[in-house]
């Protein structure tokens, strides 16, 4: 009996199967082709053309009107067609970082139109994609497409992926397109971002956005321990001077712990990155040697910063497994006022308001955020010292495959252009790389921005050189050990020399100074 | 001429009828090995253009690094733990339904075959929202009204964590090939037994186990190589962490080439991996005595 019911049963669900492939490929059959963007290609002409060009770009939450003059001698230009694609990966808020590409073609195409410039621009959209995913997983993904000959035009990554990209001939230099386009669309971006996109002396990348790493501070918490108005107000003041450490933090988060007036004193990532490095900067030190071009590890400064962390564990003021929180546990902690201090990013303010992660109000309306949180540069180390912030710009590199690099250059100049840098900077909450985006209207409402800008002063970059995904990954290691009271802070020191000189590749590219 | 032409006939018949499988096995078992051992043997890295051989240097490298040992322990742990979860449990599972009636020993077996059935995925997601630290994790849900706050699992008992989420898996593997050894013993055996007022422990101690000796060790034996090599579920679960505390020898090469892009060095892991699994399954056919294992079946010469 048993074998007769599964007997019926085996072929009830071979059934099943056949009427779902069915069903599936009905279902399939139907949908139609993805939509690409095409423009119309008309037939060359040499004349002058004097034209005026308005548009309103809606932009994720800004919206602009730009009116541009082109007065220009049109050559007669050989008929062509280019298909961009774009890759692009970040935070949720951060989305503009590819659909800004694919505005900025839809924009050249218009213009070319208008101009009776015989160029077509697709946009490839079904290829373009923007990545939510690991980082690793990021890297391996153009590893894979490079290898597989199927990457795409543009591509936006860290700035600190350069040298590998360049080395492995990933990407092309783009140091003549840069001198081309200066005056349309590069001569404002400061000294500073365009270091960080130089690498053997060429440039490989052009700047995208930047960022700062401020403290954010739960302004009911200070209010609770007495703090008024005043002090709460001068306090990133205070920090700038130096007259706040990394110590008085702790005393004060631990003040707030023990008084029940938070669950957590501090917070900070649970994965590798730069705002765990700020601690090691906040004591002196340092991670790059751009001169030498080497990595650096100053132990003295290191041993500091790690015994930090175990000191703020050992008070019960950070978890001892703050490194095994899900990034969704953290966001929901900090925005409903369970940590007194949050070592974050700028683009935070622009996520908690587009994601929900408050229990109860969701996505928070940037009012909210005014009301319950100052932010300030990360304090330094020792009273007197130097606060501190890590800025990792964010670059588009044109990549050795891209079927027509000049258009893709032409589009990375476009991109540039204020109303595309407003739009990223305010919809994701980074700082825009152009300096007359800055006075742009849109930027009006960007009241956090400029409240921010002047932490890029104290600002320094991650290292670029290839290696470095090995070294933080040891550097995060050694904290994560300090925290869960696996090894003292001169244990886990000990780890990372040795880890260091253990890689026949990774003594040769770290220097260790006492 | 006639034995000729038959010995062509038979390479030619051999030929089409084995060499299909042949090509297969060395496309895609054979031909890895051998590229896994010249990687090994190479510095080569998916962040470099060019690649270099450097002979011994990343088998030195792993004889440095700091934490191997603690990784080999790890490896040590993982297997013999999870195996002996498998086994033991697998057994117990199969006498359990071997009592049962035939209807509700398949729903059970079902039942137990569900983890291996669903994507390693969503298995490991499922556990992660079990395990989770918080106070919304499902097991802290259930133990609060006891220990009041939250118990950060997969920190503090990772390795047990991870032992018995594989183990479920492999309980499964055990629990089909025991059931299916169980249904094989003939039932004169028991009911003659039962006839001379056996209990049934001693049935089970006496008759069953005897008979099952060598399902078990070939059970034994094929868990312990997939264990060695297996890690997908860690990586879903602990990624090898806290700190090391699962990082077993798989998962470490796995982070290696996949995570660092170093394949040279991955695959030198690889390969040591390799020949430890070797020298196991040597030491196993020995002690096992693997030859009479696999002859025909035993219980009907018995």
């Amino acid at each position: 009996m048993p074998e007769r019911a599964m007997l019926i049963g085996v072929i009830l669900l071979i059934i099943g199967l056949i009427i779902g492939v069915g069903i599936g490929y009905g279902v399939w059959g139907t949908v139609p082709a993805k939509t690409v963007t095409t423009t119309t290609t008309v037939t060359a002409a040499a004349e002058t053309v004097t034209t005026t060009v308005t548009t309103t770009l809606p932009a994720t939450t800004v919206t602009t009107t730009t009116t541009t003059t082109v007065t220009t001698t049109v050559p007669a230009v050989t008929p062509k067609k280019a298909v961009i694609s774009v890759l692009a990966a970040g935070d949720p808020a951060s989305v503009t970082r590819k659909d800004n590409v694919i505005k900025a073609c839809k924009r050249l195409s218009l213009l070319f139109k208008i101009l009776d410039i015989p160029i077509t621009i697709e946009v490839d959209e079904e290829k373009s994609e923007y990545f939510r995913g690991k980082w690793p997983e990021y890297e391996k993904k153009i590893w894979a497409a490079y290898e597989a000959k199927e990457l795409w035009d543009i591509i936006a990554v860290g700035h600190e992926w350069i040298p590998t990209l360049a080395e492995k001939g990933i990407i092309i230099p783009l140091d003549d397109y840069v001198k081309k386009y200066w005056d349309f669309a590069f001569s404002d971006i400061p000294e500073t971002l365009w270091e960080a996109v130089k690498y053997k002396g060429h440039i490989w990348a052009i700047p995208q956005d930047t960022e700062a790493r401020p403290v954010y501070i739960w302004i009911p918490a200070l209010k609770a321990l007495g703090w008024t108005e005043e002090e709460i107000k001068a306090l990133p003041e205070k920090v700038k001077k130096g007259e706040f450490t990394l110590d008085d933090m702790l005393e004060l988060a631990k003040k707030a712990v023990d008084m029940g007036v938070v669950k957590y004193g501090i917070l900070h990532r649970p994965s590798p990155g730069a705002e765990l490095w700020q601690i090691i900067l906040a004591y002196g030190g340092r991670l790059w040697d751009p001169e030498k071009g080497k990595m650096v590890l100053v132990k003295s400064a290191t041993l500091k910063a790690l015994q930090w962390f175990r000191k703020a564990v050992d008070m019960g003021v950070l978890p001892s497994d703050m490194t095994t929180w899900s990034w969704r546990a953290i966001h929901t902690a900090v925005v409903s006022g369970q940590t007194m201090f949050w070592f974050g990013g700028t683009w935070h303010w622009a996520e908690w308001q587009k994601v929900p992660y408050h229990p109860e109000l969701g996505a928070v309306p940037e009012e909210y955020l005014w009301e319950h949180f100052i932010f300030t540069l990360v304090p330094p180390g020792v009273k007197g010292g130097k606060p501190v912030t890590i800025s990792h710009p964010f670059v588009y590199v044109i990549t050795s495959q891209a079927d027509d690099p000049d258009l893709a250059a032409l589009v990375l100049a476009m991109v540039t252009q204020p109303e595309f840098d407003v739009a990223h900077a305010v919809g994701s909450a980074h700082i825009p790389v152009k300096k007359s985006s800055l006075e742009h209207p849109g930027m009006k409402q960007a009241k956090f921005l400029s409240a921010v800008a002047y932490m890029l002063d104290y600002t320094s970059f991650e290292p670029m050189h290839p290696l470095w995904g090995k070294y933080k990954d040891i550097l995060f290691k050694a904290i994560q050990a300090v925290e869960l009271k696996k090894m003292t802070p001169e244990e886990a020191l000990k780890f990372i020399e040795d880890s260091i000189k253990a890689d026949p590749e990774l003594v040769k590219a770290v220097e260790i100074v006492e | 001429m006639r034995l000729g032409g038959s010995k062509t006939r038979l390479f030619l018949m051999t030929s089409i009828f084995l060499g299909p499988c042949i090509l297969i096995i060395a496309l895609f078992w054979i031909s890895p090995v051998f590229s896994t051992v010249f990687l090994s043997f190479t510095d080569m890295s998916l962040r470099r253009p060019e690649w270099h051989f450097v002979g011994l240097r990343n088998y030195e490298y792993i004889g440095k690094h700091p934490f191997i040992t603690k990784v080999a322990i790890n490896t040590a742990i993982y297997v013999s733990a999870t195996l002996a979860w498998n086994v033991l449990v697998g057994l117990f599972l199969s006498l359990l339904s071997f009592y049962v009636d035939d209807r509700s020993s398949l729903l059970f077996r079902a039942l137990w075959l569900l983890p291996r059935a669903s994507p390693p995925v969503v298995y490991g997601l499922l556990w992660l929202w079990v395990l989770d630290s918080s106070e919304y994790g499902l097991l802290n849900q259930l133990i609060m009204p006891i220990t009041k706050k939250p118990i950060p699992w997969l920190v503090d008992y990772a390795m047990p964590a991870i032992i018995i989420i594989n183990g479920f898996i492999g309980a499964s593997f055990s629990l089909i090939v025991f059931s299916s050894a169980l249904k094989a013993i003939p039932p004169d055996y028991i009911m003659a037994a039962r006839v001379d007022g056996a209990s049934e422990l001693r049935i089970i101690k006496d008759i069953i186990l005897p008979l099952m000796k060598w399902p078990i060790l070939f059970v034994t034996a094929w868990q312990t190589l997939s264990l060695l090599a297996s890690y997908e579920y860690i990586l879903i679960v602990t990624d090898g962490g806290p700190f090391y505390d699962t990082e077993v020898w798989s998962l470490f090469a796995y982070h290696q080439a996949f995570k660092h892009l170093e394949l040279g060095f991955g695959a030198a892991l690889a390969m040591v991996l390799v020949i430890v699994a070797l020298i196991i399954v040597l030491i196993q056919m020995k002690v096992f005595k693997f030859r009479r294992m696999i002859t025909p079946v035993k219980i009907e010469h018995t």
